[in-house]
């Protein structure tokens, strides 16, 4: 799809030429991956844009590879054509590797930095790379790599389900999505329980900064 | 509570919803008073949502022992005047379609709504039949959204055509509809009619003979009726991409999305005639729009179902429209389709360069990366299960024996190292075929079925196997829940659909009130007990059933958590001797080797305790 392209906020100006953004989300069952695009696709809609999620249900609920599309604009499919990630979400390094079937030399990848050892490995089956080749191998094929120590960072903040919101933060701070940070914010308030919008946000304003930073 | 907006929401509210999540608001706009299920991936959700609103509405809903049950206690309402509403995986239809056979032949007087969720692709099904067979196998008329937003009007205007034509209506839906999250624009609630009455009719609602034949005739009547509704629909409209488009295509559901995406990647202009009401087609319409274009395209995932239907009404009618479908498209008949799929096929068609990423796609990770199945969760209890019926065998020297499978998440129990599901056909089939592998070889037999599985289709099963003298270890493995689906309730469970106490019937009294000769429950967690059973009830001459109780540790996990005893397990690494029983027998997610030691993952681990107890040296305990 045509892309959009980086700092444009203003949600009704994309454009002729830029019409959509595609963001894809891969991980580990249980992560909070259809959680964090829901938000992103709450927020556009509160902002007039459109959005569109897919999303795999069923056997997978922990352990398994979770893959979540979400794309923004004037777009019937919610899935994201072969290559045409604007941007990769990725919760776990292999899995981010993995979804780069979705990516083109423009794509932007954040992702999370800590593996999860699937069991194939401990029963003998393909050695897990180091994660420092899995990344080195990210920026040679991709346009930026932000790599967000998101579980580390949510359990400073003393609520490791937070990574995920952490990871949002992160794709806010490229300035990729043509959303208000408020926006994202105010969906929060309205979807997460009270007791833990405090962590949240604290999440949102962390992965902001540190890619905004970078 | 969750859910308020689509018990709340009013005329031109916005709401981001999923497909099944938008269904339900159709039905609760069209005002049904009784929905009925039994919980299948993609249409589990709509069943989640109606546990939670239901009662707030006035709305009855029950989670039925099976498909055929809540297909005719949904009938059975419709025709007492009451909104009916019932819905299922696509081969819960297969369960359900004894009965839904006759009910286009009996009708309905108040809207009865079928939904199907199909699942081409297979993401969570054994098959991906198309289900759009049963609309023309029964005669009924059907609707396919693409969107939620379509799913939440198509459900108003199902309940408008079943009404008008007192038939069934087939909703169908697939995954990439039933399972996408977009906008959604609420319209006004019908008030809900809870309670009608049911007039005697028996010359319309009896089909004996003597009436069934006449009753065929009425509904071939009304399934002319329903092709002019379809010719006059809305839902059958032509969206025009581009300008000037000398091309037609005709397309229905997801796919829909798909066309429309790739002819805008690839810069073609089309006319897409978009049909929504499927079964009848509006052939005339697909005529005269056809006299419109060059050539016309038929472009629709698994069968060629609408393609054959037009190339023969062309044929008939002499129209001279070129039309391609399947095989003049190389449009696979496998597998959901895609935007690649379909720009693939357009572009190849029509002669136009497929469009590549301006930069170039990404290259894949060169070596194979580590593989991430779906896996039995940390703490899940059929892992002792499996464990223990491995360790007996073993023990017994029991050679080849035969794992009947069924459907659930311990059908997972087909990977290493349990590899414990040789067969596998559909819901129950564990009973009947364990029965079929005693009678035709000289292998020993172990079965599975969940405890929602067992009250599904493994009851009549069972009551066949014990009176035809078969000998197998049946295993029900009950962890007091319909998990695979979600975690809906189920008729061993103390409460209900909505909530509410109900009757649990035991397992176990069933079992042995059918004459089972060996009947023991078993905690799955205390693995040298459960591999004492399965020696003893492996020695037994008829059935054996041995009940496996243990709590689904997703749900015992949340408990454990809501009341603060959470414990986890650790590896003492001054223990360890390295012999990676532990990984090897368990193949838990929690464990993995480390510089040639088992290890536990701290924030996976939750607490079982099956490890420790394969443990030669005791190295692993509760961590302090």
């Amino acid at each position: 799809m045509r892309r959009v392209l980086a700092g444009l906020f203003s949600a009704c100006d994309w454009g002729e030429e830029m019409s959509s953004l595609n963001v894809f989300f891969a991980g580990v069952g249980g992560q909070g991956i259809i959680t964090g695009a829901s938000i992103i696709a709450r927020a556009a809609i509160a902002s007039g844009v459109g959005a569109v999620m897919s999303e795999v249900h069923g056997m997978a609920q922990r352990g398994g590879s979770v893959v979540c599309e979400l794309r923004l604009g004037d777009v019937h499919s919610p899935m994201i054509p072969e290559g045409e990630a604007d941007l990769i979400m990725g919760f776990e390094p292999v899995e981010t590797v993995r979804s780069l079937t979705r990516a083109n030399h423009h794509t932007v990848v954040i992702t999370e930095v800590r593996p999860i050892i699937p069991v194939t490995v401990s029963l003998g089956g393909v050695a897990y790379p180091a994660v420092e080749d899995l990344l080195a191998y990210l920026r040679s094929q991709v346009a930026a790599v932000y790599a967000v120590p998101a579980t580390a960072m949510a359990e400073e903040i003393g609520l490791p389900q937070v990574a995920n919101v952490v990871l949002l933060g992160a794709a806010m701070g490229t300035g990729l999505i043509p959303l208000e940070l408020g926006t994202i914010r105010d969906t929060l308030s309205r979807t997460v329980p009270a007791k833990a919008l405090e962590a949240n946000f604290r999440a949102l304003q962390d992965g902001f900064e540190l890619t905004r930073k970078a | 509570m969750k859910y308020q907006a689509l018990v709340d929401g009013k005329a031109g509210d916005h709401e981001l919803l999923l497909g099944n999540e938008a269904a339900v608001r159709g039905a609760l706009e069209a005002g049904i008073g009784v929905g009925a299920s039994y919980p299948g991936t993609p249409s589990s959700e709509i069943g989640d949502v109606f546990s939670v609103v239901a009662k707030a509405l006035g709305v009855y809903f029950e989670y039925s022992a099976n498909e055929k049950v809540a297909l005719e206690v949904a009938a059975a309402s419709a025709a007492s005047g009451v909104r009916s509403f019932t819905f299922m995986k696509h081969v819960g239809l297969n369960v359900a379609s004894d009965s839904f056979m006759t009910t286009a032949y009996v009708g309905t007087r108040a809207g009865f709504v079928v939904l199907s969720a199909d699942d081409p692709s297979t993401h969570s099904s054994q098959n991906e039949q198309d289900n759009r067979y049963y609309a023309r196998l029964a005669n009924v008329p059907m609707l396919e959204p693409s969107s939620p937003q379509e799913t939440k009007d198509y459900m108003v205007e199902a309940y408008n055509i079943s009404e008008k034509l007192e038939l069934p209506v087939l909703f169908r839906t697939t995954t990439r509809v039933a399972h996408m999250r977009g906008d959604v624009v609420f319209g006004d609630r019908r008030p809900v009619v809870r309670r009608g009455v049911f007039e005697k009719d028996p010359a319309r609602f009896v089909p004996v003979p003597a009436n069934s034949s006449k009753m065929h005739v009425k509904l071939l009547g009304k399934l002319g009726e329903a092709r002019h509704l379809s010719e006059t629909s809305s839902l059958n409209r032509v969206v025009d991409v581009g300008v000037g488009g000398r091309v037609g295509i005709v397309t229905v559901g997801s796919t829909f999305n798909y066309v429309v995406d790739a002819l805008v990647e690839l810069g073609l202009s089309a006319r897409v005639f978009k049909i929504g009401f499927s079964y009848p087609l509006p052939l005339d319409r697909i005529r005269e729009f056809a006299a419109g274009v060059d050539e016309l395209l038929v472009v629709e995932e698994l069968e060629p179902l609408m393609e054959n239907d037009i190339k023969a009404d062309f044929l008939s009618h002499g129209t001279r429209t070129p039309v391609c479908g399947k095989e003049e498209l190389l449009v696979p008949r496998v597998n959901e389709l895609n935007v690649d799929v379909v720009a693939k096929a357009l572009a190849n068609h029509l002669g136009v360069p497929l469009h590549v990423p301006a930069s170039g796609k990404a290259q894949p990770w060169s070596s194979p990366l580590p593989s991430r199945p779906p896996v039995l969760c940390p703490g899940c209890p059929h892992r002792g299960s499996y464990l223990a019926v491995r360790r007996a065998i073993r023990e017994l020297g029991i050679p080849e024996p035969v794992f009947a499978s069924d459907i659930g998440c311990y059908t997972l129990g087909m990977a290493a190292p349990f590899s414990a599901a040789d067969y596998l056909l559909s819901m129950g089939s564990s009973v009947g075929t364990a029965g079929g592998f005693d009678v035709a070889t000289d292998q020993r037999v172990f079965s599975f079925i969940g405890d929602s599985t067992f009250f599904h289709a493994g009851l009549s099963a069972l009551a066949s196997a014990i009176h035809n003298k078969h000998r197998f270890v049946l295993t029900v493995l009950d962890n007091r829940t319909t998990a695979m689906t979600g975690h809906q309730p189920n008729p061993s469970m103390l409460m209900d659909a909505v909530g509410d106490p109900a009757p649990a019937i035991s397992i176990e009294a069933v079992a042995k009130a059918m004459g089972v000769p060996f009947v023991k429950v078993i905690n799955p967690y205390r693995v040298a007990e459960a591999t004492e059973a399965y020696k003893e009830a492996a020695q037994v001459d008829g059935v054996a059933v041995i009940v496996s109780r243990q709590v689904c540790s997703l749900l015992l996990d949340r408990a454990k958590r809501a009341k603060g005893i959470w414990q986890t397990f650790q590896v003492d690494r001054s223990v360890c001797t390295g012999c990676l029983t532990c990984v090897h027998d368990v193949a838990c997610p929690a464990i993995f080797v480390s510089e040639g030691k088992a290890e536990i993952n701290q924030e996976l681990c939750d607490g079982c305790g099956v490890c420790s107890q394969v443990c030669s040296v005791h190295a692993i305990g509760v961590k302090k």
